[in-house]
């Protein structure tokens, strides 16, 4: 029986051991194995920051129907005003940042739902 | 009469050979929306013209009652063709016998044909669709992954290598595509992993799909494994017939000129770079406007999207173009861009493959995860091969150099052979904002209205620095030329440096920073 996942949370469990029937058998892991994110299936619906930057223009609102390639806000990064397109049709739900906030790459920035 | 007989018997042998799995295992194969191997092999290479080796071929185990089966060809086609009139070598692995599993027999007929396509200098394609090792051979099956890798390290940089994935490409097996220059791959049939979905189930607990974890949009958008995304064989295909016809035979020969023509009247290359800097625009319509016929055949276009790569032609020749893409994240460069650059460098370094270089960057991404995913290893890689190419280089500056972003695009520094600039060109240390912030910085402060301040200062760094002219005045840029012109010195760049003859030191090979 092998259990080597630290998102368990049972007391006994070692950080890194190999645990067989009782005895914790323990093993070198890497800081950066100990840190790796979960897989999670992503979510279509949640659009993305790609870059980190700093929200320019909100060019929808929560509750706006929007068609697949629509831009929905514009904001600043690398110097550059860069768009964020709609990924399919639908309404935006949820809109997470303000004009002036900064966020940094991967955060969720609308969600839109089909 | 006894010879027509036993050219009748070669006949039937031929035929039943031919079935593959039988009628069941096609059917399945179908079902599967996959085509069969010999289908492949004969809708890709020109009519007529494949021919086939070692179909007799059988393997010789023993074991595990394998002595009473019969394969067919051990479950690969190998042979000969011409696409366009080119000879290409080809195998493609069949999965309606034993799940085209690799056994000794297998491996030897595939490391067969990849010897005759370095021995006849002439590019080789492999399709793989294949279950994995069989594991009735044991350690054999092992050795002849080995001898396919072992050859397509041999083979690489002499002749051109494409690895077609049609199915199930899992565990060792796929480090023969790795290796190799070019993957296609075909949404819902393409499959490469390592470690399948099982087992990362019991080690790490994570559950995933075999499409999630490896299939063809994964490796596409998010790994770069692949460089050909299609929607169907066919289109792959197509995909692969367009490719030969940009690339050299092997690594002596140039690229078959065509044609020249000119680019398409609708790109018009002075009205797509917009004045303002801050504004995106896509850079391909700018390779468009100055390659023959505006057909620019552009190669992972999915994955690192921030550069674009991929070839032309320019009075008729193969010409390879890098080019930043200021529409997708600002056109910065990043570890996946730079690791994507630089392949595709040193893939033209080696097929003599001239090099046309279009710049627009604000330097390389900032960030945690970009220092700590390695950007500067994976930065230096792409200094590493423009460095060392030695085809003819060419840059073509559009708008932003900035800092380390433009010595990496292929400089004057790195032994670019021509350096072009656009009058709108900004070339500096950094861009003026932050360049004013810190060499004004005391002034800044210290004044009555630090945003009027802040304001001018800037546009005194812009005034100073942000054009091409303090760069050209020193020699790093050749000339500086008006848009419309760009087709024009591309053209003549090309032809007056057919006879480039650049040598590197000699040594066994270079340590680049992989």
């Amino acid at each position: 029986m092998q259990e080597n996942n630290q998102e368990n949370n049972q007391q006994n469990l070692t950080p890194g051991a190999v645990h067989i029937l009782d005895t914790a058998y323990p093993t070198n892991v890497t800081q950066r194995f100990l840190n790796r994110k979960k897989w999670e299936r992503p979510n279509p619906n949640i659009v993305l920051s790609f870059i980190p930057g700093t929200m320019l223009r909100l060019l929808v609102e929560e509750g706006q129907a929007v068609k697949a390639g629509d831009k929905l806000a514009v904001f600043v990064a690398m110097k550059m005003h860069n768009a964020v397109l709609a990924p399919h049709d639908g309404k935006v739900v949820k809109v997470f940042v303000g004009e002036g906030d900064k966020f940094p790459k991967g955060a969720s920035l609308f969600e839109v739902k089909p | 009469m006894e010879n027509q007989k036993k050219v009748e018997e070669l006949q039937k042998k031929l035929e039943e050979a031919q079935q593959g799995g039988g009628k069941q295992a096609i059917a399945k194969q179908k079902s599967m929306g996959k085509l069969t191997a010999r289908e492949r092999i004969l809708l890709l290479v020109d009519e007529g013209s494949f021919h086939e080796y070692d179909l007799f071929v059988e393997h010789d185990v023993r074991d595990f009652g394998m002595q009473d089966k019969k394969l067919a060809g051990d479950g690969v086609i190998i042979g000969t063709g011409t696409l366009y009139g080119s000879p290409i070598a080809i195998y493609a692995q069949d999965f309606t016998v034993a799940g085209g599993s690799l056994g000794s027999m297998h491996a030897r007929k595939i490391t067969k044909i990849m010897d005759y396509a370095l021995r006849m200098r002439m590019p080789i394609i492999g399709i793989n669709d294949s279950g994995g090792a069989r594991i009735q051979e044991g350690v054999n099956s092992l050795a002849g992954y080995g001898e396919i890798f072992f050859r397509n390290t041999l083979n690489s940089g002499v002749i051109p290598q494409i690895s077609v994935i049609l199915g199930p490409c899992a565990g060792g097996a796929v480090y023969s595509p790795a290796l190799t220059d070019f993957v296609f791959v075909v949404e819902n049939i393409s499959k490469m992993f390592i470690t399948g979905p099982e087992v990362i189930r019991t080690v790490l607990g994570e559950e995933i799909s075999m499409e999630e974890l490896g299939g063809a949009r994964v490796h596409s958008e998010i790994t770069g494994n692949a460089h050909f995304f299609a929607r169907s064989e066919s289109e792959c295909f197509e995909q692969i017939k367009k490719l030969i016809t940009f690339i050299p035979w092997h690594n002596q020969r140039k690229a078959l000129a065509f044609e020249p023509r000119e680019p398409k009247a609708e790109y018009v290359v002075d009205k797509i770079v917009p004045d303002d800097p801050t504004q995106p625009y896509d850079v391909r319509n700018v390779i468009r406007a100055v390659v023959d016929g505006s057909d620019f055949f552009e190669i992972q276009e999915l994955w690192a999207a921030n550069i674009v790569i991929g070839f032309g032609r320019l009075n008729g020749d193969t010409v390879g173009f890098v080019a930043n893409q200021p529409v997708v994240m600002a056109g910065v460069l990043d570890c996946d861009s730079a690791d994507k650059a630089a392949r595709f460098i040193r893939y033209c370094d080696a097929f003599n493959i001239p090099l046309v270089t279009f710049e627009d960057l604000p330097g390389y991404l900032p960030g945690v995860d970009q220092e700590h995913a390695g950007v500067i290893r994976h930065g230096a890689k792409m200094l590493y091969a423009y460095s060392e190419a030695t085809v003819p280089k060419i840059t073509v500056i559009l708008r932003k150099a900035y800092g380390g972003g433009y010595i990496a695009m292929n400089s004057r520094h790195l032994r670019a052979d021509f350096v072009f600039a656009w009058p709108n060109a900004e070339i500096a240390v950094m861009g003026p904002e932050g360049a004013a912030n810190i060499i004004f910085k005391k002034e800044i402060t210290e004044a009555e209205n630090p945003d009027e301040m802040r304001k001018q200062k800037v546009a005194e760094y812009r005034e100073k620095f942000a054009n091409p002219y303090v760069a050209a005045s020193k020699g790093y840029i050749d000339s500086v030329i008006a848009p419309k012109d760009t087709r024009k010195f591309l053209l003549h760049a090309i032809q007056v440096s057919v006879n480039k003859n650049a040598q590197m030191p000699s040594r066994k090979h270079g340590i680049p920073p992989f």
